[in-house]
């Protein structure tokens, strides 16, 4: 045992008095029940917080909290209804004021007596798992004053009310309204639904039927959208300033279904107002603003975007079918152009770029371009004109920017190949002409193609400027090792063009002055002595000539002619008249090129260097031509040469088809071959498919072609037929 | 918050007298505890602070120093 004193551990009882009275119950609620109703009086000073807690906390601990409840709950409740009756007193505009009023001192009280009733609050009401006393004097507000007969419909009819004047143009309290709704909410979402919100939409609907109603038989379809767009974002205020945020969707979706999903067609079609109007006098405020509110709506966008594609489609096949139109090639492409211009344009403006127009857009163009089979031959003769003159002093940036165009048509074209003829047919004049104007431009575009298409494309195309370039260092050559020889001769100047990659020509006859025929022979001789096992022979039909000639009066002129027309002309040095029919013995030149090389030389005012007997404008067997001493010209170059790359005759139309077509035969046979090693069998539908697929970015094959190039190829022992399916092909190895 | 009664108590809307008086009775509570009670606010403060020590508590206080803690919400 220690010497040090341990303090004694001592257990003490209660300070507390232990309570014995019966009657301490009530006489502690009692006092409570003061409390309550000084609170509710406005005369809680001068309580005590502490004794009115300390009685309630010993309400509880003594096992009373069930009386301290449901005394709460009479209190509270007697004074609500006190406070309900003054409020239903209330006349008309106070009504709302003196709601909101008393409701601001209920919380108020609400707060207080919740703090001295905390300790029941904490224990006793978990406990019994009993309302909570702030949720509690929530309730008995809604259930006793809100849901009181009386008021509940008064408050819903002035709160529709005061919207409805609002929306009519008056002003109205604003802050009161934010009150008051948020009181609801306070009370319970479903009450915020039920006693307002619910019926709020039901009448905004009505509302805005009615107005709907009226706007579009009074407006044309721009005032509209206007009206419906300023309703609109006049009730998304109206949510940010006096109602719950969730109520914004609700409201907007039915001014949306309202104003615009119930007029949606009517808008669009409107007469003179409507999606096409505007479309064409490219109004694109108004588009904008159809676009956003339309956005909104189910299928909104849909309808606007049908509308304009089958307006497009209806316009791109106007174009095409019109035969004034189609005249003229290049006028007509730029029309295309021009189109595709403003529809962009449109859609990036107006429609936020939105990429399902977009593609819209694309495929009408692609529908209405293959529309008419001579699209790729326009397109061709569009770049031959650009880069022939209109190109002529446009920046580098620009040049781009048309090419870029015309790469975007090129795209559209389901038929790639005929167009491929096509711009080699025109490349080549525009080299051996010497028209194009810049080769950069030429260059840029082959670029592209190859870029689009790949290198077998434009490999050929490539191959003619290397020719070109090949034909500068030959000439070069053969004038330095030649150029003492040819004196007072004529000046030759010669393209060597290697036969596969420029356009096939057909053999023609003609022949050739004598004093021509000489210099042909000397670079004939200087080239193949350079090259050998080549073969050379003289395009006449491509060339062109310059003459100096002297007129009746002594005026010189020099003038650009063609081969052919050299040869005819080259005639007049010994004899001043000749029939048709001499000229074309002499020169053999086949009829038609030759009629059409007398047309130019004796018919276009201008030009006419020969006269013709009689003086009509066709060219007959039995006409006589005469060398046109009296011709005058201002210029001293005249140029009679072979015109620039013009569209198509009729039949040379048909000619160019019909070789299109023959070429598409080997490629879809390759194709049928390639598609048949790896698969080995496969049968007739799938092949189709295949085929189609593989050939499309040049052009769409006919599934009857396909059929018969299969059969062709089983005939010469690629593919058989299987014993059993007819439908199905092997290949054989 | 250390003592959600007291909190209440002096912030409580209304007006009541310990507010406006700017005093506060405890006359349930015995003095040794309500000092050993304001010991501990004391404490808690500094602990919250990053002063880390250690409250001490005479055992014999004990059984009281619960009911009052209970009392006043802490």
């Amino acid at each position: 045992m220690s010497a040090q004193k341990k303090k004694a551990f001592q257990i003490e009882a209660f300070k507390h008095r232990v309570v014995v009275d019966p009657k301490y119950a009530e006489k502690t609620w009692k006092i409570l029940e003061h409390a309550i109703h000084e609170i509710y009086n406005h005369n809680a000073s001068g309580l005590s917080f502490e004794e009115l807690y300390r009685n309630a906390y010993n309400m509880v601990l003594h096992k009373f909290g069930e009386k301290l409840y449901s005394g709460l709950v009479t209190t509270m409740t007697s004074h609500l209804k006190e406070i309900s009756n003054s409020i239903e007193a209330a006349q008309g505009g106070l009504f709302l004021d003196e709601l909101n009023r008393k409701w601001a001192e209920h919380n108020k009280a609400l707060q207080m007596i919740r703090d001295i009733l905390m300790y029941m609050d904490r224990t006793f009401i978990p406990n019994t798992h009993k309302t909570p006393v702030h949720e509690l004097g929530l309730n008995l507000w809604r259930d006793v004053v809100i849901h009181s007969h009386a008021i509940q419909s008064r408050l819903q009819a002035i709160l529709l009310e005061n919207v409805r004047r609002e929306r009519s143009g008056e002003v109205i309290d604003r802050g009161l309204m934010r009150s008051i709704t948020k009181m609801l909410m306070d009370l319970g979402p479903s009450v915020y639904q039920d006693d307002f919100e619910k019926h709020f939409l039901e009448v905004s609907a009505d509302f805005y039927r009615l107005e709907s109603q009226e706007f579009i038989e009074s407006c044309d379809c721009g005032e509209y959208l206007k009206k419906a767009e300023r309703r609109l974002n006049e009730e998304i205020e109206r949510v940010s300033h006096y109602l719950d945020t969730r109520s914004e969707v609700k409201i907007t979706n039915v001014v949306e279904t309202e104003m615009i999903e119930s007029h949606m067609h009517r808008l669009v079609h409107m007469e003179n107002s409507g999606l096409i109007n505007m479309i064409v006098d490219e109004k694109f405020e108004d588009l904008g603003r159809m676009y956003c509110l339309f956005r909104r709506v189910s299928n909104g966008l849909v309808l606007i975007r049908d509308v304009m594609t089958s307006f497009i489609r209806d316009t791109g096949k106007q174009l095409l079918t019109d035969p004034e139109r189609l005249k003229d090639p290049v006028d007509f492409v730029q029309h295309l152009l021009d189109l595709k211009d403003k529809y962009d344009k449109i859609i990036t403006s107006a429609f936020r770029n939105d990429k399902t127009f977009q593609n819209a857009l694309n495929s009408s163009f692609e529908y209405f371009i293959n529309l008419n089979s001579r699209s790729p031959e326009f397109i061709s003769l569009f770049v031959d004109d650009k880069l022939r003159k209109g190109l002529r002093g446009v920046t580098e940036e620009d040049v781009e920017l048309v090419l870029d165009k015309v790469m975007m048509l090129f795209r559209y074209l389901q038929e790639k190949d005929v167009f491929e003829k096509y711009y080699k047919q025109h490349l080549a004049k525009r080299l051996l002409s010497g028209k194009s104007v810049s080769d950069d431009a030429e260059r840029s575009l082959i670029v592209k193609l190859k870029t689009e298409c790949g290198y077998q494309f434009t490999s050929k195309l490539e191959g003619m400027f290397t020719d070109m370039k090949t034909s500068q260092d030959t000439m070069q050559g053969f004038h330095a090792s030649h150029g003492s020889d040819i004196g007072d001769g004529p000046m030759l100047s010669v393209q060597v063009l290697t036969t596969g990659s420029w356009p096939t020509q057909p053999i023609t006859t003609c022949n050739l002055p004598a004093e021509i025929l000489g210099i042909c022979e000397k670079f004939r001789n200087y080239y193949l002595g350079t090259h050998t096992g080549r073969r050379l022979s003289w395009q006449t039909n491509m060339g062109t000539a310059d003459l100096k000639a002297t007129f009746g009066k002594g005026q010189k002129h020099e003038l650009n002619v063609s081969t052919y027309q050299m040869c005819v002309l080259m005639l007049f040095n010994d004899a001043d008249r000749l029939s048709y029919k001499e000229i074309e013995q002499v020169t053999e030149i086949p009829t038609s090129d030759l009629k059409r090389c007398l047309q130019s030389l004796a018919c276009v005012k201008g030009k006419n260097v020969l006269r013709k007997e009689p003086m009509s404008k066709d060219i007959a067997d039995t006409d006589t031509f005469l060398f046109n001493d009296k011709y005058t010209s201002k210029f001293f170059k005249v140029k009679i040469g072979t015109v620039a790359a013009q569209r198509e005759s009729e039949p040379e139309n048909q000619e160019t088809r019909q070789r299109v077509e023959e070429d598409r035969k080997p490629q879809i046979e390759a194709a049928i071959v390639r598609i048949m090693k790896a698969r080995r069998v496969l049968d007739h539908n799938n092949i189709v498919a295949e085929v189609t697929k593989q050939l499309q970015s040049r052009f769409l094959p006919n599934p009857v072609v396909i059929k018969k190039r299969i059969e062709s190829l089983i005939e010469r022992e690629f593919l058989e037929r299987d014993k059993g399916d007819r439908k199905l092909y092997r290949y054989l190895a | 918050m250390v003592s959600q009664t007291i909190g209440n108590m002096l912030t409580s809307p209304g007006g009541f007298a310990e507010m406006e008086l700017g005093e506060v009775t405890f006359p349930e509570i015995s003095a040794v505890i309500l000092e050993k009670i304001c010991q501990y606010f004391y404490w808690a403060l500094q602990y919250s602070r990053g002063k880390e020590t250690e409250f001490h508590i005479e055992p014999e206080l004990t059984l009281e120093l619960m009911m009052a803690p209970n009392y006043l919400h802490t």
